[in-house]
């Protein structure tokens, strides 16, 4: 019967969306615990949905947990009461699949350094590694550090479509305008998925 | 994070055989090459009395968040006559004609929606942080994929963030949900519904009722030739936007406005230069 099929899949995508069922906003998405036993993937799998992400080189290691849009249609980011938690922002593609998976992260936050407070430290060809739900992990390497000013944002070069599988990691960087509490620069690292 | 409950006044008492000879599906309009369409919700719907509320409801929305590439090339709406049915935070549609290069795309994205018109038979309301539906036409065809983020059917099943084309869950004679349906049109054009949910009846045990609902539909016509023959100097073989690759579809379904706010400045004294 058909439900069989569907229940097996529920195992299979269980881990997959355990993260952005509990998304909200702050909530733990630590790496739910494997449920049941695997079942046979789909005949197409989709790449599995992001659950951390890890750069050696600055030290910083976080779970994902999934953005949307603000009623602005600005894009959201984790709490800023917890600026230790990255979030995958997830309209764009799942990282691993082809086309840029834009990660978000703050500076700063509650009098505290966030995850992406050395991003700027990034260097061309340090490894980033991202994991999946299917208990994968994907290695990146940065082609580029970037620093631009807000207003000039590069939605293209970020947004846009790319051949392969490659990686944004963006915060906030330059100087801050205490007036408007918004800093004036975007610190953006493109990478592209080691094959 | 606001969530509004899409509802007005609804026409009630319509007769449910009324509500289906129109079907949804708009195989009706032809669209010609170089004409796409998208909108971001349409119900056509007789809930059987006790599904939502005491009594039985009858709805026809037409389709919300409507645009097409005779205009509005968007549309976005945040109180949609769903009445209670879905709900959702936003809903948005585009469509795009290209007359340099001839393509196509048109998208259409639901955030944050829930769907209390499933909850009997999923025990408890689901819900989807995304919604999407999108559709490109280039000079080497038309394609289309749908991306449903965190949707949770219950006993029907759990939908993957890519479905394959249709992709389809249900209860046999009460409930059809089909995932990233696509639909190709005599005229060589492409519909797609992320999610297009049929009610198939009142008989069975746990019926809902009769009726159509589609939430993020993108429908694009063939591409048309671009005005510049190629090999003329101005004819642009490689397009100048990333986001008008090989495949003609934007990898980021939505591209947010603006730059990202990741910082509160609370430590921004440190770091000043």
């Amino acid at each position: 019967m058909r439900r069989n099929g569907f229940r097996r899949w529920a195992a299979v995508l269980f881990a997959i969306f355990a993260t952005a069922l509990l998304a909200g906003c702050g909530a733990d998405a630590a790496a739910p615990a494997a449920p049941l036993t695997p079942a046979p993937p789909p005949a197409t799998p989709p790449v599995a949905a992001p659950t951390w992400v890890n750069l050696p080189s600055i030290g910083a290691r976080s779970s994902l947990v999934p953005l949307g849009l603000n009623a602005d249609r600005t894009v959201q980011v984790p709490p800023v009461d917890q600026p230790l938690q990255a979030g995958w922002y997830q309209y764009s593609p799942p990282p691993g699949q082809a086309g840029p998976a834009v990660i978000l992260g703050h500076i700063d936050g509650n009098r505290q350094k966030g995850i992406f407070w050395r991003l700027h430290e990034m260097k061309t060809g340090d490894q980033v590694q991202v994991g999946q739900a299917n208990g994968g992990t994907l290695t990146f390497t940065v082609t580029k550090v970037d620093q631009v000013a807000k207003k000039e944002f590069p939605t293209d070069a970020v947004y846009g479509n790319t051949a392969d599988p490659e990686l944004r990691l963006i915060t906030c960087g330059g100087a801050f305008d205490a007036a408007d509490r918004n800093y004036l620069d975007n610190i953006i690292v493109y990478a592209k998925l080691v094959t | 994070m606001r969530v509004t409950v899409l509802r007005s006044s609804g026409v009630l008492g319509l007769a449910a055989g009324a509500l289906l000879a129109g079907a949804l599906t708009p195989a009706t309009a032809a669209t010609a090459p170089g004409e796409g369409s998208a909108y971001g919700a349409s119900a056509q719907v007789s809930l059987l009395p006790g599904v939502l509320g005491q009594g039985g409801l009858t709805v026809d929305t037409g389709t919300l968040a409507a645009s097409s590439t005779a205009g509005p090339a968007s549309a976005s709406v945040a109180d949609v006559p769903l009445r209670g049915l879905v709900t959702a935070r936003a809903i948005t549609s585009a469509a795009e004609h290209a007359t340099s290069t001839g393509q196509v795309e048109a998208n259409a994205s639901i955030v944050d929606a829930t769907l209390p018109v499933l909850a009997g038979l999923t025990g408890g309301t689901p819900s989807a942080s995304v919604i999407a539906a999108k559709c490109a036409s280039t000079a080497s065809g038309v394609t289309g994929s749908s991306q449903v983020v965190g949707l949770d059917l219950g006993q029907l099943g759990t939908v993957p963030v890519a479905a394959a084309p249709n992709t389809a869950l249900g209860l046999p004679g009460i409930v059809q949900v089909i995932v990233n349906e696509q639909i190709h049109h005599d005229d060589g054009s492409l519909t797609v519904n992320a999610l297009h949910i049929k009610l198939l009846g009142g008989q069975l045990t746990g019926a809902l009722g009769s009726g159509d609902i589609v939430l993020a539909s993108a429908t694009c016509g063939k591409a048309t030739t671009p005005p510049d023959a190629p090999g003329t100097p101005d004819a642009p073989s490689t397009p100048a936007s990333p986001n008008a690759t090989a495949a003609g579809l934007g990898q980021v379904s939505i591209v947010p406005a603006g730059a990202p706010q990741t910082g509160d400045g609370s430590l921004a004294t440190l770091i000043e230069k």
